[in-house]
């Protein structure tokens, strides 16, 4: 019977187009829609060159150290582009945003000029910084070391040498500090993590059909299980497993997607796919309280889980990922409540830290999620006589 | 009347989609205002960074304050919170500063500082700034200065003191945010008039509602034009309501001149949406088809013209594929708006050959969606 | 005396402010087509789904096949085949995916299965149609679906519950002759419509309901002796005198005359040879008619006697 059932549910499923597209076309397209908007967007994260002019006067051709900074600058490793230009073509530049700030000199006093007040600007602004008193210290340093001389008899000077040495010891040598930063910082993952959250929660809208087919109280077809001799949990059960198999194999296609867009779940897939199941089972029940509980019709109902579920989306980061962080730091309760949350967290806690305390909690509150979602829905689920119909 | 009822009763039943659409977009400017997202962050002068001193010994504080002055320090709170605060880029790095510190800097320069960072642009400027501290204090160190002494010639040197001339309107944040906050409203504009104008027109245009329609003593052209004028009020509805909203979240700034700018363009791009409306109640025949048809157009022009993800970081050839989008000519406009300095006429043609592309596309829209609304009329 | 199918004893089910069944008692026997008779919210459908254990009633006792109906009396259940009002099919599934899920439900055997499908095609008219999706069938053919699904399991007892709403006169033949099949194969059968030329062409007995109570109890002709009137004559001739009017009404049986100058109509209250002795009364007073003729009441005005001409819901 449980196959009869299960085999028949499959068969509805499959052919309901609105739930195929739900369940499986939607979080394909999302997958490639992300794919192509985010596919930049770590890159220009890093760190690039930052385009900047300098405005050529005679101060300028005279300040060797400051020219002998500049170009150290720019180097290879440097942090800038530098193009010498006079003042009118420098304004426009930065009129154009072509570059991020131009400098003057004036005596031995360099001036920046920005047009906002962004990373690329304090970086400028501060190199700049560094440059100044650098050679001041440079000078500071070098002169006691010559008035020592001077003290201690000695005349036969090479101030460029003085001079050089000072520098070397205030600028030379590598200075590197210890890198500790995770492997695993790729937040476009996290967007990924979200979808396949989408796409579980999306099970709800299998249940619901199917439950309401099961019910005497929602539908006409449900009356006709009811008077039929198969026990109920038979038949749910039946169906259930259907939507199930539906879902992961919806689910198999969403990954292989992602794989084949580049995604990188190193070598945890099993966990993977234990979260997954986990989070299949929050939205399959979610389907079944929604079905069971709210009285209105199966329209509605699809929308209701539709738009809960986006709403669960966006407070898991969906569309933004800094909103689950703000949530999970200002409002914890809320990501401890929704489903996606869970499995966004659970798939996070996997690819960033391994698996841990963090993905079991989040497996375990699945399961809970799950386990309430069916006690919400088992008075009515049970029932099987009914005040009316 | 009865149109106009009719049409009430379908925003009704929808009232929830509606909320959560708006209560989306709500919720997404207030982060986006309040904690300089990954957008903003680009814009951000002092970076979020966590440091942890275990030294804690004078030159160790020194240090901290160092950081406190040049970043945005944030509290430690147990490595796995800042391990995500990190991952959400909420900070650019972790600086740990040892044990043994002060010890250390007389040996080497590095001072033995560990650093977990993202390795984006804001950690440039961090690193950059930590290690000129670490060098200059080194070199005092060489000197021989210790204790009180060196932490007092180092934040000296260390001190910023060149002449930085800034070239910009004053009020361009609170613009770009209200670009932002535009940008992002075309999502919910888009899904708020879509859904719910394909839902009603679909059902209007059901098979037997249009027969009873037509056969009953009401002129259809009459019929037509109350249907489009209830539709053109809703869309206006929205706009209008976005728009308080606008004022509200971003403040005074949009009381002006360029907040007149913002609101006339997100104007065209309601009629235009409201005209690909009219086009895809001619195609959709069922509820089914409507939802899933606007969300994958809403979410779709959404990700790919930039109202989640600045234009700035998409891919070139995404943002060459956004042209064919209206959305795309409006994300576009509205960040032109904001970046404008002086309202001239050469200023503004970037902005009104935006607005202009949007008209062009409500048009095809427009007519395109009669020629299959009277084809499929003929077909009855 | 043939064996009792369902029993029902004294059923009362409330809804909040109303009982929609008020002391229900009545039998259904062996291979009997019963008719539930009533207008519309007289709570047919609330006494079958009551039967079925679908509702909770508020006092009262069923049993069938000699044994108490429970929802999970799956013996008795699988006894039991039901049509009910609203087609309830599934959309995505064919016509004979449909019969075979809900066959499947009660057989489990496959090969078993086939045949009672085949069957069940066979009586509903559905051959062409096998695959078919429920969306391109007629409004009949989607009555006959929903027929099929609910016998295809050979059930020894079968309630159709208004099964030929809005059904073409094709269609509904069709369906009573299969109804009437289903009989004489050894079924039960419990009939719920407001057509009365239905119950009169197929059921052996016929239960009126009204209000939840039982209003009468018997085949069509007992039924129509409790009718007041017994026999309506017509008889169609000009210039009858008032004095001869007067004169019929004082005869024998007769409950009234009316003459409208064209039309002389005369109501009995027992039929008898009422006929005969009208002709000669003409006869002996010169009239000539040009039409004379008798009708017995119809099952319709007995209806509508006992349960009132006022517009029901």
């Amino acid at each position: 019977m449980l196959l009869h059932n299960f085999m028949y549910s499959l068969l509805v499923l499959l052919r309901s187009r609105g739930l195929v597209f739900w369940t499986i076309a939607f979080p394909l397209i999302m997958a490639v829609l992300f794919n192509l908007a985010m596919s930049n967007i770590e890159s220009s994260e890093k760190f690039q060159k930052i385009d900047i002019a300098v405005v050529q006067s005679e101060d300028y051709d005279n300040n060797m150290i400051f020219k002998n900074a500049l170009e150290a600058l720019s180097g290879e490793d440097g942090l800038f582009h530098i193009k010498e230009t006079d003042l009118k073509t420098a304004e426009s530049m930065l009129n154009e945003k072509s570059i991020t700030g131009y400098l003057t000199l004036s005596g031995d006093d360099v001036a920046v000029t920005v047009k906002n007040s962004g990373i690329n600007e304090t970086i400028l602004c501060r190199v700049m910084n560094e440059i100044k008193s650098d050679s001041e210290i440079v000078v500071s340093g070098g002169t006691d070391v010559i008035n020592q001389k001077i003290a201690s008899g000695e005349f036969n000077i090479n101030y460029e040498d003085i001079f050089r040495e000072e520098t070397e010891k205030l600028t030379g040598g590598e200075l590197k500090f210890k890198d500790t930063s995770p492997a695993h910082m790729s937040y476009v993952m996290i967007e990924y993590y979200s979808l396949i959250a989408m796409a579980c929660l999306y099970s709800g809208l299998l249940t619901i059909v199917l439950i309401d087919n099961k019910m005497p109280d929602i539908s006409a077809v449900g009356k006709r299980c009811s008077v039929s001799p198969t026990g109920k949990f038979a038949s749910i059960t039946g169906s259930l497993l259907a939507a199930f198999v539906v879902q992961l194999f919806g689910l198999a296609l969403l990954f292989a997607l992602l794989l084949l867009l580049g995604a990188d779940f190193g070598s945890q897939l099993l966990y993977i796919i234990l979260l997954s199941v986990a989070g299949t089972f929050a939205g399959l029940t979610a389907g079944i309280a929604v079905s069971v509980l709210i009285k209105t019709n199966e329209n509605a109902k699809t929308t209701i889980m539709i738009s809960i579920t986006m709403a669960c989306c966006f407070l898991s980061g969906m569309m933004g990922i800094s909103m689950k962080n703000i949530v999970d730091v200002n409002a914890p309760f809320i990501n401890r409540i929704n489903p996606v949350a869970m499995i966004t967290d659970g798939l996070y806690a996997l690819y960033f830290i391994g698996t841990g305390s963090r993905y079991y909690i989040d497996l375990a509150s699945l399961v809970a999620f799950s386990l309430i979602m069916l006690i919400l829905s088992w008075s009515r689920l049970r029932r099987q006589k009914y005040d009316s119909i | 009347m009865t149109v106009f009822n009719a049409f009430m009763c379908v925003i009704r039943r929808n009232l929830v989609t509606i909320i959560i659409f708006t209560a989306i977009t709500v919720g997404f400017s207030l982060i986006n205002f309040a904690s300089g997202d990954s957008a903003a962050a680009f814009t951000a002068e002092k970076p979020g960074v966590i440091c942890i001193d275990l030294d804690n010994t004078e030159l160790s504080k020194s240090l901290v304050s160092y950081l406190d002055e040049t970043t945005s320090l944030h509290d430690s709170s147990g490595s796995d919170r800042d391990d995500d605060a990190l991952f959400y880029r909420e900070v650019c790095c972790i600086i740990t500063i040892p044990k043994g510190y002060s010890e250390n800097i007389s040996s080497s320069s590095d001072g033995g500082i560990e650093i977990r960072t993202t390795g984006d642009s804001r950690y440039t400027l961090v690193e950059m700034s930590l290690a000129r501290y670490m060098r200059v204090q080194y070199y005092y160190t060489g000197q021989g200065l210790r204790g009180e002494a060196l932490a007092k010639a180092v934040g000296e040197s260390v001190a910023d003191n060149v002449e930085v001339i800034m070239k910009a309107p004053k009020d361009s944040t609170a613009l770009s945010k209200a670009a932002t906050y535009f940008s992002f409203a075309s999502y919910s504009i888009t899904a708020c008039i879509l859904f719910i104008i394909c839902l009603v027109l679909t059902s209007f245009n059901d098979r037997n509602i249009f027969r009873r329609t037509a056969v009953s003593s009401m002129n259809y052209n009459k019929f037509s034009l109350m249907l489009m004028f209830c539709c053109g009020m809703y869309a206006l509805a929205v706009w209008f309501a976005f728009t308080v909203l606008g004022v509200v979240l971003c403040g005074s700034a949009l009381l002006s001149v360029k907040g007149l700018l913002f609101a006339a363009g997100s104007l065209v791009f309601t009629i235009c949406i409201l005209c690909l409306s009219f086009l895809l109640s001619g195609v959709l025949h069922s509820r089914n088809a409507v939802t899933g048809i606007v969300n994958v157009i809403a979410l779709g022009s959404a990700f790919l013209c930039g109202a989640f993800i600045p234009t700035s970081m998409l891919p070139d050839a995404v943002l060459a594929f956004a042209h064919v989008l209206p959305a795309y000519w409006f994300i576009k406009g509205e960040n032109e708006i904001a970046a404008i300095e002086s309202l001239s006429l050469q200023n503004l043609t970037g902005v009104l050959v935006c607005f202009g592309v949007m008209l062009c596309f409500a048009l095809v829209f427009a007519v395109s969606g009669l020629a299959i609304a009277s084809h499929n009329r003929r077909r009855e | 005396m043939p064996d009792k199918i369902i029993e029902v004893k004294e059923l009362v089910k409330e809804y909040k402010t109303l009982r929609a069944v008020d002391g229900l008692s009545f039998d259904v026997f062996d291979q009997e087509i019963v008719g539930l008779l009533g207008p519309n919210g007289s709570g047919k459908s609330t006494t079958i789904n009551c039967i079925l254990s679908l509702l909770k009633y508020s006092s009262g006792e069923i049993r069938i096949f000699g044994k108490e109906m429970k929802p999970d009396a799956y013996d008795i259940k699988s006894k039991i085949g039901v049509i009910f009002q609203d087609v309830a099919v599934f959309d995505e599934l064919s016509v004979y995916d449909n019969i075979n899920y809900f066959c499947g439900l009660y057989i489990r055997d496959k090969k078993q299965r086939q045949e009672c499908i085949e069957d069940a095609i066979k009586l509903c008219g559905l051959d062409d149609y096998r695959k078919f999706r429920p969306k391109q069938l007629s409004g009949g053919l989607l009555r006959r679906l929903n027929i099929a699904c609910g016998i295809a399991h050979k059930p020894k007892l079968i309630f159709l519950d208004e099964p030929t709403v809005a059904v073409d006169p094709q269609s509904r033949n069709s369906i009573l002759e299969g109804i009437k099949k289903l009989r004489e194969d050894g079924a039960t059968i419990v009939y719920t419509t407001h057509y009365m030329e239905e119950v009169e062409q197929i059921c052996d007995r016929i239960i009126i309901i009204d209000k939840g109570k039982i209003l009468a109890v018997g085949t069509s002709d007992e039924l129509k002796l409790l009718a007041k009137t017994e026999e309506k004559i017509t008889i169609e001739a000009a210039g009858i005198p008032q004095t001869l009017v007067d004169k019929i009404n004082g005869m024998k049986y007769v409950s009234g005359a009316e003459y409208d100058g064209q039309r002389l109509v005369i109501s009995y209250s027992s039929a008898g040879d009422n006929l005969t002795r009208i002709i000669d009364e003409m006869k002996d007073n010169g009239i000539r008619c040009s039409r004379i003729y008798s009708e017995r009441p119809t099952l319709n005005e007995v209806f509508l006697e006992l349960t009132g001409k006022e517009l029901k819901d």
